[in-house]
C-alpha cells in the first residue's frame, strides 16, 4: 500500500472516468451494492454450472440437444452476469448522484427465463426418453 | 440508538466477496479435472489463476474498505466487478467448449 494513493480510490483513470459525477455515498450503500451484484453473479455461476453438467452428461442427453442447452444455459449465465454489472453501474452511479435507484429490470427476465427454460427441458427429456 | 454496523457490513461484503470467488475457482477446477480436451483444460486453469488473483485483491480490499468506514470515503472498487463479471463469461465459454 502506497502513501500516495488516497484510501477508498482505487487508483486508475479509467476508473474515476466510470464513477465520475456525483460524491462518495454512503459506504454501507456501496457495499450493499456490491453484495447485490455478487448475489446476482452467483445466480449467474449457477445457471453456468447447470450448462457445465449438461455438456458433460453425455451418458444423459443425446447429442444434438446436450449440446443446445448446454450452450443456451452458459449463454444465459453470461447474460445475466454482464446484466448484474450494468446494474451494479447504474446503481452506483445513482448513489453518487443521490438519485432514484433503477428499477430492478433483471429478476421478471430471469423468472420467465428460468420457467420457460424448465418447460422446454421437460417436454425435451419426455421426447428424447 | 445508534443505527450503524460499523463492523458487520465489511464482514458480510467480504464473505460475499469470498463466497463469490470460491464458487469460481471451484467451479473451474472441477472443469480442469472434467475437461475433454486442451482447450477448455486452458480456459478452465485461466479461470482458476483469474479467481485467485481476484481473492488477494479482495482481501486487500477488505482492509481498506474496515479503515474508510468511518471517514466515509467510497468503498466501490469497479476493478474488483469488471473482473468478477469477466470471469463468471469465461466460465460461460467454458462450458461452451466443454459442450463440443
Amino acid at each position: 500500500m502506497t502513501a500516495t494513493t488516497p484510501p477508498g480510490s482505487s487508483g486508475g483513470r479509467w476508473t474515476d472516468r466510470l464513477l465520475a459525477e456525483g460524491d462518495d455515498p454512503d459506504p454501507r450503500f456501496s457495499m450493499a451494492n456490491e453484495r447485490t451484484f455478487l448475489a446476482w453473479i452467483r445466480t449467474a455461476l449457477a445457471l453456468i454450472a447447470g450448462g457445465i453438467g449438461l455438456a458433460l452428461a453425455r451418458d444423459l442427453i443425446d447429442s444434438p440437444l446436450r449440446q443446445v442447452l448446454a450452450v443456451g444455459f452458459a449463454a444465459g449465465g453470461a447474460l445475466v452476469a454482464v446484466l448484474a454489472f450494468r446494474r451494479w453501474l447504474r446503481t452506483e452511479r445513482a448513489l453518487r448522484r443521490s438519485e432514484t435507484l433503477p428499477p430492478p429490470a433483471l429478476a421478471p427476465v430471469i423468472s420467465y427465463g428460468l420457467a420457460g427454460a424448465a418447460i422446454v427441458l421437460l417436454v425435451a427429456l419426455l421426447v428424447t426418453r | 440508538m445508534k443505527l450503524r454496523d460499523p463492523g458487520a457490513q465489511p464482514e458480510r461484503t467480504a464473505l460475499a466477496w469470498s463466497r463469490t470467488t470460491l464458487a469460481l475457482i471451484g467451479a473451474g477446477l472441477l472443469c480442469v479435472r472434467l475437461a475433454p480436451s486442451a482447450p477448455g483444460t486452458v480456459l478452465a486453469a485461466a479461470v482458476v489463476c483469474g479467481g485467485a488473483a481476484l481473492m488477494l485483491r479482495r482481501t486487500r480490499r477488505s482492509f481498506h474498505a474496515r479503515r474508510a468506514l468511518p471517514s466515509g470515503a467510497g468503498a466501490a472498487d469497479p476493478v474488483s466487478i469488471m473482473i468478477t463479471t469477466g470471469l463468471a463469461m469465461l466460465l460461460a465459454g467454458v462450458a461452451a467448449v466443454l459442450a463440443f
